[in-house]
């Protein structure tokens, strides 16, 4: 360091007068800081650099859980945005059906199904659906009867990703269709107006849509054992409603009650499995929700 | 600026450089040359050990964020010298914690006296560090900043104005005041011995006029 050291410093007796003030300031010793600064220097620079890693940390944190939230935003509001889009044409408000499905351990709650709702206004686009799109949604409501059995089957991610994919560009083709000008919009307007008309087609449809929810929100890599046993359960009944389905001697009535308790199934489970992943996005469980009965 | 100002330390450009790259070491080399200079100044300004630390580390600090955008060099060559730029910081970083605690009140009262400016010579007790330290620290805060700044470091009455947040008149009416105030504090005892002192010398006196009896 340079010696930088007053020369009146070390001569603490009187000298001689300073011929000024300055000269008389220049004279008086340095001041020594307490304690060791520069330690106290190093930790204050280190801070900053933990201070920012655990910034970007709470910024992912706060990417994951916002793409989440609106995961299952999305997720919810589709449901009643397709049954909303399924019911549109249907002037005739279906009666409420109690029904009881069988669980693993003994019967499951009771299912209610709400009357759908007219829709009148929205008939209008739903005759936009042009016929390959009516096709490829009857094609798809066959997929109960080759739906894996219950969890034991439950397919891997992959599986999902792949059966998720397929959901998607189906929907997808059925989106880009676009009504055929001339004479064939009346053909497609007939044949969908048919479709609408029979709350079967309408209900197979629907189950159709909510299977791939489902297929899109389950993650068998993560999870917690609530959820787990109440997915399972649901698994179970619609495994036992497609065992009824699979009859040969079902009636139309009794078809059209075992398609919608599928359905509400389907709703349960696809809010079960976004609850689920939204908890494991969140980096949290609903154990503590649990109650303990003695 | 008056050459003895204690900040007045030329830095090699070449750890300049090595400051600017981060490199640790320079900085502490750097913080050891500047480190009794910053704090002397912020002890002289604020009156008070601990928070002249704490201005010691604030501006230490700034220096060391800032330093890659200090565009001069080390010795002042091509202009302002490194040691001008981190006084300029010490200095603000006082007057600061000054202005924050509100210390105004303790100012001498302002008149437009600076005309009575106080050229005398100091006297000799300004010779005396402690007398001339325990001096200073009687005398009110902002008084005493102006006192260094203009003394001490070479601070015009226009740029203490400035750092100050005041008029150049105010800083001259501060550095005149606080000179004949400091000049009356020092003088005082020299000019009324104690009572302790004066008892000596009539006890002195009194045994000499028993011997001459």
């Amino acid at each position: 360091m340079p010696d930088n050291s007053h020369s009146g410093a070390d001569n603490g007796a009187l000298a001689a007068a300073p011929q000024d003030w300055s000269a008389a300031f220049a004279a008086l010793p340095m001041e020594t800081p307490p304690g060791d600064g520069w330690t106290q220097i190093t930790r204050r620079l280190d801070a900053p650099s933990s201070r920012h890693r655990s910034a970007r940390r709470e910024r992912r944190a706060t990417w994951l859980i916002g793409m989440a939230s609106a995961a299952v935003l999305v997720l919810a509001a589709w449901s009643p945005l397709s049954r909303w889009l399924q019911s549109a044409g249907d002037d005739t408000p279906a009666p409420a059906v109690v029904a009881t499905t069988q669980g693993l351990r003994g019967p499951a709650a009771p299912v209610r199904a709400e009357p759908a709702e007219a829709r009148v206004a929205v008939a209008t686009s739903q005759t936009t659906a042009a016929p390959d799109t009516v096709a490829q949604s009857t094609r798809v409501t066959t997929v109960p009867s080759h739906r894996p059995h219950a969890r034991s089957a439950r397919a891997t991610p992959k599986q999902l990703h792949a059966a998720s994919d397929a959901a998607a560009r189906r929907l997808a083709t059925a989106a880009s269709q676009q009504p055929a000008p001339g004479p064939d919009r009346s053909v497609a307007t007939t044949t969908t107006a048919a479709s609408d008309a029979d709350p079967l087609q309408k209900l197979k449809a629907q189950s159709a849509q909510l299977e791939a929810l489902v297929a899109l929100a389950r993650d068998d890599r993560v999870g917690n054992a609530g959820l787990e046993l109440l997915s399972g359960e649901l698994d179970a009944g619609i495994a036992t409603i497609d065992a009824s389905l699979s009859q040969s001697d079902l009636t139309t009535t009794r078809q059209q009650d075992l398609w919608r308790q599928r359905v509400d199934l389907l709703q349960q489970l696809a809010g079960v499995e976004a609850t689920s992943r939204w908890l494991a996005a969140h980096g949290t469980s609903n154990d503590t929700a649990l109650v303990s009965v003695d | 600026m008056p050459a003895n100002s204690s900040f007045a330390i030329d830095v090699p450009d070449a750890l300049l450089a090595r400051a600017r790259a981060g490199e640790r070491p320079a900085f502490e080399q750097l913080y050891r040359w500047f480190e009794r200079p910053v704090f002397t100044l912020a002890l002289r300004i604020c009156g008070d050990r601990e928070e002249a630390a704490e201005v010691l580390q604030d501006t230490m600090l700034k220096v060391l964020n800032r330093v890659a955008d200090f565009r001069g060099c080390g010795s002042g060559a091509d202009g302002s010298p490194f040691w001008a730029w981190l006084r300029q910081i010490a200095v603000n970083e006082a007057l600061m914690r000054l202005r924050s605690r509100r210390a105004h009140g303790g100012e001498v009262a302002i008149d437009d006296d600076h005309a009575l400016e106080d050229h005398a010579p100091p006297p000799p007790a300004a010779a005396d560090a402690a007398q001339l330290q325990r001096a200073l620290a009687q005398l009110p805060a902002v008084t005493r900043s102006v006192l260094w700044l203009y003394h001490a470091e070479g601070y015009t009455h226009e740029e203490i104005a400035t750092l100050m947040q005041r008029t150049a008149s105010f800083s001259k009416s501060q550095l005149a005041r606080g000179s004949r105030r400091l000049r009356l504090l020092l003088e005082g005892p020299a000019r009324e011995p104690s009572s302790a002192a004066r008892n000596d010398i009539l006890a002195v006196a009194a045994t000499l006029e028993v011997r001459h009896a």
